[in-house]
């Protein structure tokens, strides 16, 4: 199931690589949420016939998990806690964070080329130039 | 314990501390009384903050025995008492060893001579008893003593301010979504002034100094600089200690005592298990803050001061100001890569002075380095690219990227001018340890709206001209945010019947007791005030020895 939810993950949030160490937490955090976590035996066993469907995977994931009531509000927990490591309340305002370790890992910052606020491990002056990374 | 000190100092924000290195370092003894706790280690601050559901700027400091015993306000209602009738008072203070500083963003430039004569140059406000060439030395040893990174030749006259001796440190790098703007923007005028970028000075370091290291543009700035690159107080907390300060935390004051002699003999206050505790000195110093400093001031009424101490004026409490602001927002046609970097390192400073100030407040403008700031932050970006418009995967991956890397945002930070109906009273609502509440009253009036509508202006002034997108400015008059900026409330002033301390910070009936930081303000013109407490601070430390002489 782990191997699938990582698999899934990366094609919600278009980037491979998604780190080993944080799916279980995640997994556990996502599991956890209410009412969404219910249904995510019900997202593996989808994403499963999806994959073995053999079409346009990502077609496949807009049809049958994005816009279904049940799973389209958990795969976009997912995604916001792949980018931010952090699960928002309803209206957006309000966000759960995890662990510290998880906060400096969130896939936003590297992704917009900067870097995790609080930890730049960066030299004076490089926010003077464009992005090297 | 010992209960009799040369001097009391009330508050280990960075008057306090500068006061009490200064005065220990010349061999006083000293006591400095702090409301709040030490901080826990910075790594478990920043631990705090990374895990925080909102990333304000009391975040990493919240839920800890202060709230109860000592609180500081976050929100608008949560720790002050607001006139219902009135406007809201929107800034905040942190009442902890070190104080404010903990989280403030660092910006240190100075006021400029014209803020100091505003009523005789503009007819508005209320002239210092002081001039800026009075403060001017001050300033270099304030810039020298907390660190100060800026350009000397930059700054040099800019809007009519000397300067004697370049900054201590070559200035932080302005950023490269600076560069860029500062490009697109380039012979741009506005009613006949070019709005000109300019570095911002800030006390944060461009070289190792007083042993703390490189600013390395961790970008959290406020609310907590991980790596002490930025000043706070704590490092004159630790200077001061050095130098036999005694330092007591979780003290709060809650009472003067004034002798027969109008000297102040010494003060109460309780420890957070609620016990009192009284201590003398041969001189008392608040130097608490614009609200506490007026609170303690009032509490310590009596039948023989029924207005409280040193307030023969009835000009205690009153005054209170900030600097009222608002941000415009605009994506660049190109990415400006923002979250990198301080949150701002350059700044727009040709509208802080000019005789509009007859008609309305000046103002400084900043651009940020953070995207769009507390207008729509990444959380809400991604939030809405996924919950309101559907997107994920690669499609969403890429809009994102498109849409922050290329956010960016300006604001403005306005002048209020003093008001005696703009207020600091007590309230009847008590703390966790009985102690009166502050209860605010301020009202906003047209010199704040009209500058607010100048300074939008500019903003789309500059957006145009960058071609940018999505440009968005502020469209309500009457709403506006905090900058953190407390001023007024005791002001200093050349007569006793207008004013509560002299030029000194010295209180007009009381001789032994000075009150010092941004309450002493007459006016706040719009630099960011800790420049200015830290100076006026070490102004007073001569005439504090003085009298110690006495």
């Amino acid at each position: 199931v782990l191997e699938e939810f990582l698999e899934l993950s990366e094609l919600l949030v278009g980037q491979s690589g998604l780190g080993q160490a944080l799916a279980d937490p995640y997994m556990a955090r996502i599991r956890a949420l209410v009412p969404h976590g219910q249904y995510v035996d019900q997202l593996i066993t989808v994403f499963k016939e999806i994959k073995a469907g053999g079409g346009d995977i990502n077609l496949e994931i807009e049809k049958r998990i994005m816009t279904d009531a049940s799973l389209g509000p958990l795969a976009q927990q997912i995604i916001f806690l792949w980018y931010t490591s952090a699960l928002p309340s309803v209206d957006g305002k309000v966000w759960d964070f995890g662990s510290p370790e998880e906060y400096f890992s969130a896939l936003l910052w590297p992704a917009i080329r900067a870097h995790t606020p609080g930890l730049s491990g960066g030299y004076f002056g490089h926010w003077k130039y464009a992005p090297d990374n | 314990m010992d209960d009799e000190f040369d001097v009391i100092i009330v508050g280990a924000g960075i008057a306090g501390a500068l006061m009490a290195w200064k005065l220990a370092a010349a061999n006083a003894n000293v006591l400095l009384l702090e409301a709040g706790e030490h901080s826990p280690e910075r790594v478990d601050l920043v631990g705090t903050f990374a895990v925080a559901s909102l990333k304000t700027p009391r975040s990493p400091y919240k839920g800890r025995a202060g709230d109860i015993y000592a609180p500081s306000p976050e929100g608008d209602f949560d720790y002050y008492e607001q006139d219902p009738k009135g406007d809201l008072y929107k800034s905040t203070y942190e009442r902890r060893v070190g104080g404010t500083t903990w989280h403030w963003l660092g910006n240190a430039p100075r006021l400029i001579p014209n803020d100091f004569r505003l009523y005789s140059q503009y007819g508005v406000g209320k002239d210092w008893p002081i001039t800026y060439l009075d403060l001017e030395p001050w300033y270099g040893a304030a810039e020298r003593a907390i660190g100060v990174s800026g350009d000397h030749e930059e700054w040099q006259d800019l809007l009519g301010a000397h300067r004697s001796e370049p900054f201590p440190m070559t200035k932080i790098w302005t950023s490269h979504s600076d560069g860029r703007v500062k490009e697109a923007i380039k012979g741009l005028t506005y009613e006949g002034r070019e709005i000109r970028v300019v570095s911002t000075p800030q006390a944060r370091n461009s070289q190792p100094y007083q042993g703390r290291p490189l600013c390395a543009g961790n970008s959290i700035c406020v609310p907590i600089c991980p790596i002490k690159a930025k000043y706070d107080a704590t490092v004159h907390v630790e200077m001061a200690q050095s130098a036999g300060v005694k330092l007591r935390s979780q003290c709060v004051v809650t009472r003067l005592q004034v002798g027969e002699d109008m000297n102040v003999k010494g003060l109460t206050y309780k420890t957070w298990d609620n016990v009192e505790h009284t201590v003398t000195g041969k001189i008392v110093i608040l130097a608490a803050n614009a609200i506490e400093t007026p609170k303690l001031l009032l509490m310590s009424a009596s039948d023989r001061f029924p207005k409280g101490v040193a307030n023969g004026s009835d000009q205690v409490g009153r005054n209170l100001m900030d600097h009222l602001q608002g941000a415009g927002t605009a994506l660049s046609r190109e990415p400006l890569f923002p979250f990198r970097g301080p949150p701002t390192t350059s700044g727009i400073d040709v509208f802080r002075d000019g005789d509009f100030r007859r008609q309305h407040g000046a103002f400084r403008m900043s651009l940020g380095n953070d995207g769009w700031g507390r207008v729509e932050s990444p959380y809400d970006t991604i939030f809405k690219l996924v919950k309101s418009s559907g997107f994920f995967g690669t499609a969403l991956r890429g809009r994102l990227v498109d849409r922050i890397t290329r956010q960016f945002r300006i604001s403005y930070s306005t002048e209020v001018l003093p008001s005696e109906h703009n207020r600091v009273q007590l309230s009847a609502n008590v703390d966790g340890l009985g102690i009166p509440k502050p209860k605010l009253s301020v009202v906003l009036d047209d010199y704040n709206r009209n500058a607010f509508r100048k300074a939008w202006d500019v903003m789309r002034t500059i957006f145009t001209a960058m071609k940018a997108d999505e440009i968005a400015t502020p469209t309500d008059p009457n709403k506006y945010s905090g900058a953190g900026h407390i001023m007024g409330t005791c002001r200093m002033g050349k007569d006793p019947a207008d004013s509560v301390v002299d030029s000194e910070c010295r209180s007009h009936e009381h001789r032994n007791l000075f009150i010092i930081g941004s309450s002493v303000f007459p006016t706040g013109g719009t630099a960011n005030p800790t420049l200015t407490i830290a100076a006026l601070t070490l102004r007073a430390v001569g005439s504090v020895q003085d009298q110690l002489r006495d």
